[in-house]
């Protein structure tokens, strides 16, 4: 008896968990929406995100020099760009206390502009989640697609070993490939469960709620032109809040009385500036420096995104010549001509690194084409964030 | 010394609304040069610091100048006065650009998903509609009727 209540208990002990979870659809504009719309005047909220970037760049770190598929389909980990996460922009001043800084009418504009540039650091971060999200779960498939495939040339090989026309311990060596990628699986799958957890956090779900990330479409690219710096650099200059902060600070620095200390965060490397009447010339030499900093940011982002754009064409039509490759090989082997399996092998490698360096591309593309849209405050960057008219009003 | 008081305080009461009509008509006239300036860059692609530069002075112009009303109710009546006494047709012509003409600022000012021109620039049809909000009945009927001004919203 006393057993049977317990078999009950436990029955519906786990019901009920199972009853609990629940997932729910989101999609990239959501997560911009919802990270937009987050008061981040308390630090600590702000800082939530930061930290969720920080815990998942580790586990990043961590684990992808060490996949197996990597080795063994011989991809590239170079460059690191698609693994990792997004450093802000440029160091932008952050006052320690907002409603402090509200008090000092000259310095509302500049603690509007840091709002400015802290809310869309946020919301540029959440989307790079996503967007490695995205990435890991192309990667998890490929690596079950590779898995497969060497399933097949493992039963081919222990065939042909068994009858006599392959070296005895072939088939062997594919199969200890296929434990390996299977241990891929099994750790690409905790961390995409933890970067889903931190997704959801992020976004406010209850504990109990899973996020289901739509894809994102990429088929316009084939359309896209190769962009110039110089279209960029007036607008880059003309939007950041980074550099409009400072100047409002040289604009006010005569007026100030009092001292006041901004924080400078974000990068991790916290440093602190005084501003008073002698350091005016201090802040117009870091307006100089911010300037200088952007314009190489964008120099390198017009870069990139052209870069990837060129490839693009080429990556995809290399994906597509390597799965024609693996396809004919396969058809041979069924119809019984002389294939070898270290053909097979080849093959499938030499598509899974083609298909893995396509997407790859795709989400780096992704990714440069948002930090340049958030360099010039376009697409979700260019809305007013939510409290910013609200940071002023003990002023009123 | 009633009257002296009452006298003083019309004369005072005409000169600061003069004052406001005599900024207003001045503003008119500056947005009328950048109109000029505009003109003579908007073709001139792609778009460079120069171009990028005298697009936005003119259309932030006409941004401050709406915040001016919204913010300050005393240029408002100045504003309207100001309109009645000159011909509207002239005024927005002179000052103001065709939908048209901006449509085209605003193809030339993208490139792939990107907008690469000034934010005033873009907000031009929601300034010109606040500034529209801002004039009284009789000015808003005849803004409808005039084509320089109703062809710029």
């Amino acid at each position: 008896m006393n057993k049977i209540v317990k078999l009950l208990f436990l029955a519906f002990f786990l019901l009920s968990n199972i009853g609990f979870s629940e997932e729910r659809v989101i999609s990239l504009e959501e997560v911009a929406s919802t990270i937009g719309s987050i008061n981040y005047k308390i630090q600590e909220t702000a800082l939530e995100v930061y930290q969720a970037k920080e815990s998942i760049q580790v586990a990043r770190g961590n684990l992808f020099p060490k996949l197996n598929f990597f080795k063994i389909a011989a991809v590239s980990l170079q460059p690191m760009m698609a693994f990792a996460m997004v450093n802000d922009i440029a160091p932008f001043l952050l006052p320690k206390n907002w409603i402090a800084v509200e008090k000092q009418k000259v310095l509302y504009l500049t603690s509007q502009e840091s709002y400015r540039a802290l809310w869309a650091n946020e919301i540029m971060m959440a989307k790079a989640l996503y967007f490695n999200i995205l990435l890991d779960f192309s990667i998890l498939d490929h690596i079950e697609v590779n898995q497969k495939q060497f399933q097949e040339i493992l039963e081919i090989a222990k065939l042909r070993e068994e009858l006599g026309g392959l070296k005895p311990g072939s088939a062997r060596d594919v199969e200890i490939q296929i434990l390996a990628l299977k241990e891929d699986i099994r750790a690409l799958t905790v961390l995409i469960q933890e970067e889903l957890t931190f997704m959801s956090y992020l976004l406010g779900f209850p504990s109990s709620v899973e996020p289901v990330l739509t894809p994102v479409l990429l088929e316009e690219i084939e359309t896209f032109e190769p962009l110039g710096y110089s279209d960029f650099e007036f607008r880059v200059l003309d939007s950041a809040p980074e550099l409009r902060g400072l100047h409002h600070m040289v604009h006010v620095a005569d007026l100030l009385k009092k001292e006041v200390i901004f924080d400078f965060w974000g990068v991790g490397t916290p440093a602190s500036i005084r501003i008073e009447k002698s350091k005016k010339e201090v802040l117009k030499i870091q307006a100089q420096a911010t300037q200088e900093h952007l314009k190489r940011e964008l120099k390198i982002l017009i870069d990139q995104y052209n870069l990837n754009l060129e490839n693009y064409r080429d990556a995809k039509r290399r994906s597509e010549l390597s799965k024609i490759s693996l396809d004919q090989n396969f058809e041979r082997l069924t119809l019984g001509d002389d294939v070898t399996i270290r053909d097979l092998i080849e093959s499938s490698k030499n598509h899974i690194q083609a298909d893995t360096d396509f997407f790859r591309m795709q989400y780096e593309f992704l990714k440069s084409e948002d930090r340049l849209s958030r360099l010039i405050f376009y697409g979700d960057y260019d809305k007013k964030p939510a409290v910013l008219d609200h940071l002023g009003e003990t002023l009123k | 010394m009633k009257i002296k008081l009452l006298t003083y305080c019309v004369c005072m009461f005409f000169l600061i609304s003069c004052k406001e009509e005599e900024e207003i008509q001045k503003k008119f006239q500056k947005i009328e040069g950048l109109k000029i300036a505009l003109q003579e860059e908007k073709d001139h692609t792609p778009y460079g610091q120069t171009q990028h530069e005298t697009l936005k002075a003119y259309f932030s112009e006409i941004n401050q100048m709406v915040l001016q009303l919204k913010n300050e109710e005393k240029y408002v009546n100045p504003l309207n006065s100001f309109i009645e006494k000159n011909n509207l047709e002239e005024l927005c012509s002179k000052t103001l650009i065709l939908k048209e003409t901006w449509e085209d600022i605003m193809q030339n000012c993208t490139r792939n998903r990107f907008f690469l021109c000034a934010e005033e620039v873009r907000s031009y049809p929601d300034i010109l509609l606040g500034f529209k909000n801002h004039l009284n009945a009789k000015n808003q009927e005849t803004f409808d009727k005039t084509p320089a001004c109703k062809d710029s919203l």
